[in-house]
């Protein structure tokens, strides 16, 4: 006979609910024992073993199937259970353990700490950099919505006490081959990058990837770094210390094209470096650009990156329109349109950047959360005047778990309604998404996806010029 | 009958090719403690909790849960590797991150090397090493075959200190010359692996022997990496040979000698 | 090799503070990270820390103040008029907390003084003291080197041990001890009281300054520090420190010449908190050695006055910044209540503001049942004042915390950042004039003390 049971809210880690499945096994009359939190996978395997599944359960709740030789067993086995998850608890360090620190130099006291990672709300984050700081840590400030005058000053700080100061706003670092923020899985490399834009660094480092060059730290310096009131500050600092990194072959700064005298600053700082460096940026030139450059530094030479092209399955006449999750992505597409239709007829399309503040006011951001975008695409879908749609997608650590599984049926409708649909991948082989894995499913559902974002913007131009890619 | 728990692990890039290719039955060779080493067609791999020493041959867990997922796993039990992770039956490790076990050492002359060499002094014993790393320095194929064959197997446990030793100066010697421009010592040592991993086969055991396939490709434990960045500039040599010497039983002193004794065959080279 | 090399060499070690998502980024990539629980600033001060932060190194400053308060070395060097030491005249009378008129004194204020007027022969009855008392001069034992315990009155007659700093030149005050029951400090005046206060001024205090001067000095950091390691809180439970004392008072008592000495001994055997008032003025040389530095916030008073709790910062000089005194939710003695409570009151808090009392209550798990606890509730509590403080004092240890340093020097901006509030183990003191002690308990330091501290800091800074 089987028993299930669903104990609501009650949580145990994977590891205890192993042992206590282990000992429930054990005890005699038991055929099959399952202890495991009401996890999706595990109603799976609930119903794999013809158990009856109980509705209504969430992932809070500790599911318990027993298949017992008769109903006598079943006592045995909960009172067997229930010992097993009593049993040497999880040790908390007893009662002299310490309460969680509030602050990071909390933290960093008597801890071997280097790296402040702050997300508190931009007014309260210059306090807590400082301290930090202060405290001997480096920082990472996600926070946006910091003063630029409390930015030089954190920067000021940071240079006097040779500390790095990546951000504010900066959303993507590699340090020592651990992502922060969004990043993707990219193997130990050759190749160092400071990057003022997040997504640039994740779509150099994504198409160096595919090349099968790795990073050896990608330094992030917040979106503002190279504006002439910071006075790229950070940027010359992570240039310097690259410089000095046994590990960096190359390096790569990449931003939006800053004032031209701190252009000039940068340059002969990149000029005095003994390791060399390319300067990608974005607007004057592609991301694909600043990639193939680094590759030609390291002597290799740079092939097209990886892409799923989808059959031509006669899509409708129409205009491009941009889907794009972040404002770098979406510069870039809209500047190699215009180097192939003109800067005006560029202009005059419609091209959205979800990530803007106007559209994630009171909702998550358009990398972890794609609703609002997906509803664009089916609007777009029903629009004739459309000819191609173009998105982005960015994969790696932070980014939503799986952005195709929901972008497939919309992209499926699209495509059956006419509109042809261009996906910029920005994804390393090794992300948590499953990058291949990612592009297949919107490749079978009708995408074209390409990892280079300039190669997809192109093919949309192509697409909606009526030729081939 | 329970899905086991996924947790990410930081994986050696020196595994590269095994880890994320098509998956591979094997075998485990080995568990204790914080580690469980296992045979994928031939290379060994090692699997750790939080608080061991980062291998070479490393798959690195850094969940707290991860010492108590190996406990259960015996020697002889199945175990996969492909596909982005290393599976046993109770824990499935996901390369969530790559490193290299290969330190990039500054440039810096044979000379800087030297000096802080001197540094340790006293603090790093020198061990019996049969003439290998002189006969390395002089580029003596036989002498250096003679030598670190009659180290490889000697002492006790998991790994030798004997071939700890060994995997030591041939690690330090070609980082070292390469990274001071010496030239002829990688060649030299080069020549040597051939032969002596041949004879390590059958004379240490497996997981020692894997380490020392490594040491000949410059792919070195990293508190070892961390003495050989210091010797060359980055760090502090003292500091540093006091963590790799406070490593394991015999396996950190005798890792420390060694690469004290493959940069000094450079030194010795150069001089 | 650099702080930044540091970084880009092996591993990053990461805290996290703010959205939980970027902690479990790094965590699902096998890398360890430390959360903290991040919390906005308490209401008001987030301006104010914005400026503080901007134009002074807060960190230096702090670590200056600290260093000074833990440096100093508290000897009991002897006795002395308390008129002859401190600036006061004859109608002078110096309380607890911060200023006070007569007209706001709570009961047990009043009565003490009250007392101190007929101790003095200012008054010759109750009623006659009560007529004076608007024509009396009151003012805070801090702003004279002298602390005392619950309403902490000082008069011009009254004996008072000199403190002295071995390692500087610091020195101050404290009245001794009278011992629990009737007693001035609780506000009762009645004749034994009075009486006492005389034994004390002919007998007491001129029979310790005869073994002070073949005995001493006392090293009372020395006392404090076995204290802890027996038990004491340094604030509620003195009992080791008090018999620690009588242990270097009693070769010299007995070995003396003259009379009494036998009365002396007995006393100072017989209350276990004759210590306390050596523990604060100990404390108190602590913090004037560290008030005045520039741009710190570390606090440097925690009084009260039973009317208002009030708290100094070493950046801004001697203001005082004060909020209504709480009233100690508390465990009563007998029969009482919270409504026979006083509002909270005394300078005894000199003890959390130097690291002992309730910031050392892991040190005293036999306080525990008094003030109304639990022994892991004080460990916590002592661990929990760990995120407000600036150092952990070289001398005063925890044995349970593997004999870490007590934390100590409290720093009001990481009050106000973290909402964490120094806690206080303190007696209650009955509302009534000279009901005395009616319970103990646990009492958190005003919030608003503290966000007034910090914004009159940021205007100090912005001047300087």
């Amino acid at each position: 006979m089987d028993h299930v049971e669903v104990r609501r809210r009650t949580y145990h880690d994977s590891v205890r609910l192993m042992q206590a499945s282990a000992a429930v096994q054990k005890v005699p009359g038991v055929e099959v024992a399952l202890i495991a939190m009401a996890t999706d996978l595990n109603l799976g395997l609930l119903e794999d073993l013809h158990f009856d599944v109980p509705g209504d359960t969430t992932p809070d709740d500790m599911l318990i199937a027993l298949r017992v030789a008769g109903g006598d067993v079943v006592a045995g086995a909960l009172a067997a259970l229930d010992a097993a998850l009593v049993a040497a608890p999880a040790s908390d360090g007893g009662m002299t353990a310490a309460p969680p620190p509030h602050l990071l130099s909390s933290a960093a006291r008597g801890a071997d700490l280097n790296l402040g990672l702050i997300s508190v709300p931009g007014p309260h984050a210059f306090v807590e950099a400082a301290d930090a700081l202060r405290s001997g840590l480096n920082v990472m400030i996600f926070s946006d919505n910091v003063p630029v005058g409390q930015e030089v000053a954190l920067k000021r700080l940071g240079v006097e006490l040779d500390l790095l100061v990546m951000g504010p706003d900066c959303g993507t670092a590699i340090v020592g081959g651990v992502g922060l923020g969004f990043a993707n899985a990219v193997k130990p490399g050759p190749v160092g990058i400071v990057g003022a834009s997040g997504t640039g660094t994740q779509h150099i480092s994504c198409l160096l990837d595919d090349a099968g060059v790795g990073i050896s730290h990608a330094l992030g310096t917040g979106s503002r770094d190279l504006s002439t009131d910071v006075g790229a500050l950070a940027t010359l600092q992570g240039l310097a210390a690259l410089d000095e990194d046994p590990a960096t072959e190359v390096i790569v700064i990449v931003s939006k094209p800053p004032a031209p005298e701190i252009a000039a600053r940068v340059r002969e700082a990149a000029a005095a470096c003994t390791t060399p460096t390319v300067m990608c940026l974005i607007g004057e030139e592609t991301l694909e650009d600043g990639a193939a450059a680094a590759l030609a530094a390291l002597g290799r030479e740079a092939a097209p990156a990886r892409s799923w092209e989808a059959p031509d399955a006669g899509h409708r006449p129409g205009t491009v329109k941009g889907l794009f999750s972040g404002g770098t992505l979406r510069d870039e597409a809209r500047m190699v349109l215009a180097g192939l239709m003109g800067a005006e007829a560029a202009a005059g399309l419609e091209m959205i950047d979800f990530g803007d503040d106007e559209y994630t006011r009171g909702r998550p951001h358009p990398m972890i959360d794609q609703r609002l975008r997906l509803e664009h695409l089916g609007a777009t879908a029903a629009d004739p005047s459309f000819g191609v749609a173009l998105l982005d997608v960015v994969l790696g650590y932070g980014s939503h778990a799986d952005p195709a599984s929901e972008l497939a049926p919309v992209i499926e409708k699209a495509t059956e309604a006419g509109l042809a649909v261009v996906v910029s991948l920005c994804g390393a082989a090794g992300d948590p998404q499953g990058r291949d894995l990612q592009a297949e499913l919107l490749n079978e559902a009708g995408a074209a996806v390409f990892l280079s974002n300039a190669a997809a913007a192109r093919h949309a131009h192509a697409l909606a010029e009526g030729g081939a890619a | 009958m329970l899905a086991p728990p996924v947790m990410p692990a930081a994986v050696s890039v020196a595994l590269a090719t095994i880890v994320e290719g098509a998956p591979q039955r094997g075998t485990v060779l080995g568990a204790s403690g914080p580690a469980v080493w296992v045979d994928i067609g031939g290379t060994v791999l090692v699997a750790t909790a939080p608080g061991a020493v980062r291998l070479p041959n490393g798959v690195a867990a850094a969940s707290s849960e991860a010492a108590a997922a190996f406990a259960s796993i015996a020697p002889d039990d199945p175990a996969t590797a492909g596909g982005g992770a290393l599976l046993f039956e109770t824990v499935r490790l996901r390369a969530a991150r790559w490193f290299d076990p290969r330190p990039a050492l500054p440039r810096c002359s044979a000379g800087y090397v030297a000096g802080r060499l001197a540094l340790l002094a006293g603090e790093v014993e020198p061990r019996a090493d049969h003439g290998l790393a002189a006969a390395i320095a002089r580029h003596d194929d036989g002498a250096a075959f003679e030598a670190a064959s009659r180290s490889i197997g000697s002492g006790d446990g998991l790994t030798p200190a004997g071939d700890d030793l060994v995997a030591g100066t041939v690690a330090a010697a070609l980082l070292v010359a390469r990274s001071s421009g010496a030239g002829g010592i990688a060649a030299a040592v080069g020549r040597l692996e051939g032969p002596l991993m041949d004879h390590a086969a059958g004379a240490t055991t497996s997981f020692s022997a894997a380490l020392l396939r490594h040491a000949f490709r410059g792919e070195v434990a990293e508190p070892a990496a961390a003495l050989l960045a210091a010797l060359c500039g980055r760090g502090d040599p003292v500091a540093a040979a006091r963590v790799l010497q406070a490593v394991g039983h015999s396996s950190g002193p005798a890792l420390a000698a060694g690469v004290v004794a493959g940069a000094g065959a450079v030194v010795e080279r150069s001089a | 090799m650099s702080r930044l090399e540091r970084l880009l060499t092996g591993e990053p070690r990461v805290a996290t503070a703010g959205i939980d998502l970027l902690a479990e980024g790094v965590e699902a990539q096998g890398a360890a990270v430390t959360r903290t629980e991040w919390h906005p600033p308490l209401e008001g001060t987030e301006d104010a820390l914005a400026a503080i932060t901007a134009a002074v190194d807060l960190r230096a400053a702090n670590e200056e103040a600290v260093g000074r308060l833990v440096g100093t070395h508290p000897h009991w060097t002897g006795m002395a008029v308390a008129r002859e030491v401190m600036e006061m005249g004859e109608r002078t009378f110096l309380h607890a907390g911060p200023p006070l008129q007569w007209d706001d004194c709570s009961g047990p204020m009043r009565g003490a003084l009250v007392g101190a007027m007929l101790y003095e022969g200012l008054a010759a009855t109750p009623e006659e003291a009560i007529a004076l008392g608007p024509e009396i001069e009151l003012s805070p034992c801090h702003h004279h080197r002298a602390v005392g315990p619950m309403a902490g009155v000082i008069s011009p007659s009254m004996p008072v041990s000199v403190i002295e700093d071995a390692a500087g030149d610091g020195v101050s005050y404290a009245t001794l001890n009278e011992g629990l029951g009737k007693v001035l400090r609780y506000g009762a005046f009645a004749p034994e009281v009075i009486e006492r206060l005389k034994w004390i001024e002919t007998v007491l205090g001129p029979v310790l300054a005869d073994v002070l001067a073949r005995g001493g000095p006392i090293d009372l950091r020395s006392i404090i520090g076995q204290a802890l390691q027996m038990g004491d809180d340094g604030h509620n439970r003195n009992r080791a420190a008090t018999s620690l004392l009588l242990r270097q008072l009693a070769p010299p008592l007995i070995g003396g010449e003259g009379p009494h000495r036998d009365e002396v001994f007995r006393f100072v055997e017989g209350n276990d908190h004759f210590m306390l008032n050596l523990v604060m003025a100990a404390g108190k040389i602590g913090v004037d050695a560290a008030s005045g530095v520039p741009g710190s916030s570390m606090v440097t008073a925690m009084a009260r006055n039973g009317t208002e709790f009030g708290i100094r910062l070493s950046g801004t000089g001697d203001a005082w910044f004060t909020a209504p005194a709480p009233v100690v939710d508390g465990l009563y003695l007998g029969a009482f209540t919270a409504e026979d409570a006083n509002a909270d009151i005394g300078d005894s808090a000199i003890t959390e503001t130097v690291g002992l009392g309730g910031f050392a209550m892991a040190a005293s798990p036999a306080i525990v049942g008094f003030v109304g606890g639990t022994a892991s509730g004080a460990v916590q509590r002592t661990l929990a004042m760990y995120e407000i403080t600036l150092a952990e004092h070289p001398d005063y240890k925890v044995p349970i915390l593997e004999s870490r340093g007590t934390p100590t020097g409290i720093d009001a901006a990481r009050v106000v950042r973290t909402g964490v509030l120094p806690v206080i183990n303190t007696g209650i003191a009955g509302k009534e004039p000279g009901v005395g002690m009616v319970g103990a308990g646990i009492v958190e330091a005003p919030v608003a003390c503290f966000t007034q501290a910090v914004q009159a800091l940021a205007e100090e800074v912005a001047r300087a």
